[in-house]
């Protein structure tokens, strides 16, 4: 019977340390493209672009600048697609890591304005 | 609007009458006021299923002064799709939620069993509550309401907005209708536990609420292969997974669906888990509405992929999670106190030691799943900008999950209720051999990460012994091995995600138009867009093998007008020990390669362009005494790159109307630099920069192309087999507990 417990405390202890060490590993904070630059860790970055970006056919990589609300510029380099409505972004946030001068990002996501969200609700 | 309204506010007036009628039916007996509480909840049901066909008969002769039916659907669409307009956006899915719980509940009181009045009540509280918030957010409001800066009080809007294309899927019809069954029905588990819990009666009720709970689990389980389907299918993430927050709010209470299911099973063999089951009912739940509250509450809007806006519901949808959480735990506290369950299990070697360590498992899963999705929202308490947590994470943590549940999974039917019997574990030596056996071959061709050969090899095991298990029962003509073949079908399910995660292939490639390359033993043939049968655009893709065509993959590729945004849909080729996963990536016009890039220089700011950093020093005017019309603006820009530092003097020549643009060019390069355009009071410049001569050298550049992504998925088959063999295990299981328990 003692067992028992023994068996499933030592589970659940190791399973939390393991939660801890992977959430401490795998969490991204949001900073600012200075900061990004400064760290070798994964990170968020916001902001906007400062072009349309270009496709790399010999490489597959899409490049585009982002400038973020301190002025700050970066190459963003994404291993994929360039998101469907990069155009039409006003805002522009990715994942991933400041690497021999560039953003390698995982990870873009886009926001846009829409045209019916500015209005509210009235009822 | 008046309409909408008025039903919803005497769905809310029937539900208030229904429930007070329960109340006093439950203190003094009096039949007369069950009869009401029947009847006024009938009514709701009525009000509600009215709403719900006239809302549907609304969207397939578009009516548009109806907000809901603006914004959801369009003329254009088919009447297939049209239905699934129909929860295409919250208030729908709300509509849908009531008129589901009417359902259950109708059910519930046909069934006249002993605690209908309490179990009712608690189902009606939360029908209400739903009732609310459809009088706040109604989706017959008029379009005028809604969007007074865009329509006249009166004024009809000609067509709709229509549907997410996204949306409009032959797997959007059934996904979302059988997830929120499954969300629903939570509802029920909250239902039976609270009167439960005010009977303190903690031991009969399991037998009740045992086929909800595995309907319950059937429902969303259903739910989430339909929606992982397709994402695989229609979505192009490249995989049928991806660990969103949306995925993740029904993948939590699926967990604890699983975990209940087995908890209740142990309690209703031999006592024991009294107050664990309560907990995890309600916990089901509470787990639903949080997971629609933090993605809908627009919480997470900097943080997943899917778009969600912040709603007006946000203070409602946390009150209404604070709500039930609230009375669900004070009274869970309140009614346990002093409860003593008995022991669930004497020996660590006993089936109910293994399930109980299976539902630690899938509990502890459910538990950190749950905090990675919270991640923004917990260390936005913290500190003042919030953090996500990478994919990663639920990888690295759900490993050891999949580990001891296949080894549960595997043993625990081998050993005996109750007893300590090691015997059995012998007799089965020949699965243990097996799937070693099985193991060593799949390292062989490749499987050689051991945590996922570890977690391949007990999974063999536990399809080995479960099927074996299954068989046995077959030939005697019992059909009460549900729930072996579940497992049987929950172990093909995670052979197929590993072999097809964690060892798919995946390729880039840029094709140009007509021009085969290979890769990855194919080759392949970029063949153009073409209209698809739907209207939208797709590129076609010939893929060939050893000469042979394997198929013409057709990836849409189209703006869409709704999003504003390009929609990209992959193509997927179903082979018998593959999948081919093309997605397409981006289509790169010949324009681009002949024009150059525009740069935007402001003095003294260095701007980095391809290896070079280019700065702006400023301008230098030359005014020619001859000609007072002419001036010559040059802008000169300081260059430092690999091939050393050098001035480059675009210029512009103006003389009256007439501009003339002087390039300069990259001394080693012959590439030219026009000036494009001149700001003199913001003092900045923008440069056209054409494209390095070297690059267009090659004959290919100068086509349009066509960026893939090439995804070999190895076995993927198994998976969707499993699926197939999980569902069906599941129904035969609740067949088999609905049948028993009306005995």
């Amino acid at each position: 019977m003692k067992a028992k417990y023994i068996f499933g405390i030592v589970i659940i202890v190791a399973f939390i340390i393991w939660a801890g060490i992977s959430f401490d590993k795998t969490l991204t904070p949001y900073v600012s493209i200075a900061e990004a630059k400064s760290r070798a860790t994964v990170v968020q970055v916001k902001g906007q672009r400062a072009d349309d970006g270009s496709f790399d056919t010999e490489k597959n990589l899409f490049t585009f600048r982002l400038v973020d609300d301190q002025g700050e510029q970066i190459t963003v380099v994404f291993d994929g697609a360039k998101p469907g409505n990069f155009e039409q972004a006003s805002e522009v946030v990715c994942v991933g890591k400041y690497e021999n001068g560039s953003f390698k990002a995982k990870e873009i996501l886009v926001k846009c304005p829409s045209k019916y969200m500015e209005e509210q609700v009235k009822t | 609007l008046i309409f909408g309204i008025t039903a919803s506010s005497l769905t809310f007036i029937a539900y208030i009458i229904s429930l007070a009628s329960y109340y006093i039916y439950y203190k003094n007996s009096q039949e007369n006021f069950l009869q009401l509480s029947r009847i006024s909840f009938h009514f709701a049901s009525l009000l509600i299923f009215s709403s719900a066909a006239i809302l549907m008969w609304g969207i397939h002769h578009h009516y548009f002064e109806w907000q809901y039916v603006f914004s959801y659907s369009s003329k254009d669409m088919s009447a297939f799709y049209l239905t699934s307009s129909f929860w295409g956006g919250q208030e729908g899915t709300f509509l849908l939620w009531l008129a589901l719980g009417s359902i259950y509940g109708s059910f519930i009181v046909s069934k006249k069993f002993k605690d209908e009045a309490l179990v009712m009540s608690f189902l009606i509280l939360v029908q209400a509550f739903i009732a609310v918030i459809l009088i706040k957010k109604n989706p017959f409001t008029y379009v005028w309401d809604v969007f007074p800066n865009h329509f006249q009080v009166g004024e009809v809007p000609l067509d709709g907005r229509g549907l997410n294309p996204l949306l409009q899927d032959p797997w959007m019809i059934i996904h979302p209708p059988i997830l929120f069954v499954g969300y629903s029905s939570t509802s029920i588990l909250f239902a039976f536990a609270m009167s439960a819990l005010v009977k303190r009666n903690f031991n009969n009720w399991v037998h009740n609420v045992f086929p909800y709970t595995i309907f319950v689990t059937l429902a969303l389980g259903t739910g989430i292969i339909l929606g992982g389907y397709w994402a695989y299918t229609t979505l192009g993430w490249g995989g049928y997974w991806g660990w969103d927050p949306v995925e993740n709010s029904s993948l939590i209470p699926w967990l604890i669906s699983l975990a209940l299911l087995h908890s209740v099973l142990i309690q209703k063999k031999q006592g024991g888990l009294k107050k664990t089951n309560i907990f995890l009912a309600l916990l089901s739940f509470i787990l639903v509405l949080y997971g629609s509250f933090l993605t809908r509450s627009g919480v997470l809007t900097d943080f997943s992929v899917h778009s969600f806006s912040e709603s007006e519901l946000n203070t409602y949808l946390i009150a209404f999670v604070i709500f039930f959480g609230g009375i669900a735990f004070l009274t869970y506290l309140y009614y346990t106190r002093g409860v003593k369950s008995d022991q669930a299990s004497r020996n660590l070697v006993t089936r109910e030691s293994f399930m109980l360590f299976g539902i630690l498992a899938l509990l502890l899963s459910a538990v950190f799943t749950f905090f990675g999705t919270s991640a923004p929202l917990i260390t936005g308490f913290f500190s003042e900008t919030a953090s996500n947590v990478t994919l990663e994470y639920y990888n690295l943590l759900n490993a050891p999950v999949a580990i001891l549940l296949g080894f549960f999974i595997a043993f625990s039917p081998l050993l005996s209720w109750k007893r300590k019997s090691g015997s059995k574990v012998r007799s089965i030596l020949w699965q243990i051999l097996t799937s070693l056996i099985i193991g060593a071959f799949a390292y062989m061709l490749g499987l050689v990460d051991v945590i996922p050969l570890i977690i391949f090899i007990f999974f063999i095991m536990a399809i080995l012994v479960n099927a074996g298990i299954v068989f046995g029962y077959i030939k005697n003509k019992n059909w009460a091995f549900g729930g072996y073949l579940a497992h049987v079908g929950i172990g093909f399910m995670m052979i197929g995600i590993i072999t097809s995660s964690v060892y798919e292939k995946t390729n880039k490639i840029s094709l140009p138009i007509g021009t085969p390359k290979s890769i990855m033993g194919y080759d392949m043939t970029y063949m153009g867009f073409r209209l698809s049968d739907d209207g939208k655009d797709e590129a076609v893709i010939d893929i060939r093998k050893n000469g042979s065509q394997i198929c013409e993959a057709k990836t849409k590729f189209y703006w869409s007008e709704f999003n504003q945004a390009y929609m990209r849909n992959p193509s997927v080729h179903n082979l018998w020990l593959k999948d081919l996963y093309i997605s397409p990536i981006q289509v790169i016009p010949v324009e681009e390669s002949k024009q150059g890039d525009l740069i935007n220089l402001t003095e003294d700011e260095s701007v980095y362009f391809e290896n070079y950093t280019l700065k702006f020093a400023g301008y230098k005017m030359e005014d020619h005494r001859n000609d007072a019309d002419e001036i010559h603006v040059m802008a000169l820009v300081n260059v430092s790159g690999p091939d050393g530092n050098f001035l480059l003097k675009p210029s512009i020549k103006v003389s009256g109307q007439d501009r003339r643009i002087i390039h300069d060019t990259f001394p080693n390069s012959d590439r030219k630099v026009h000036l494009h355009g001149v700001n003199i009071e913001e003092r900045s410049i923008s440069l056209m920069i054409e494209q390095d001569i070297k690059f267009n050298e090659s004959s290919d550049t100068k086509k349009v192309m066509l960026a893939i992504e090439i995804t070999e998925k190895p076995l993927i088959n198994l998976l969707w087999l499993g699926t197939f063999i999980m569902i069906a295990g599941l129904v035969l299981s609740l067949r088999h507990h609905v049948a028993e328990n009306s005995k």
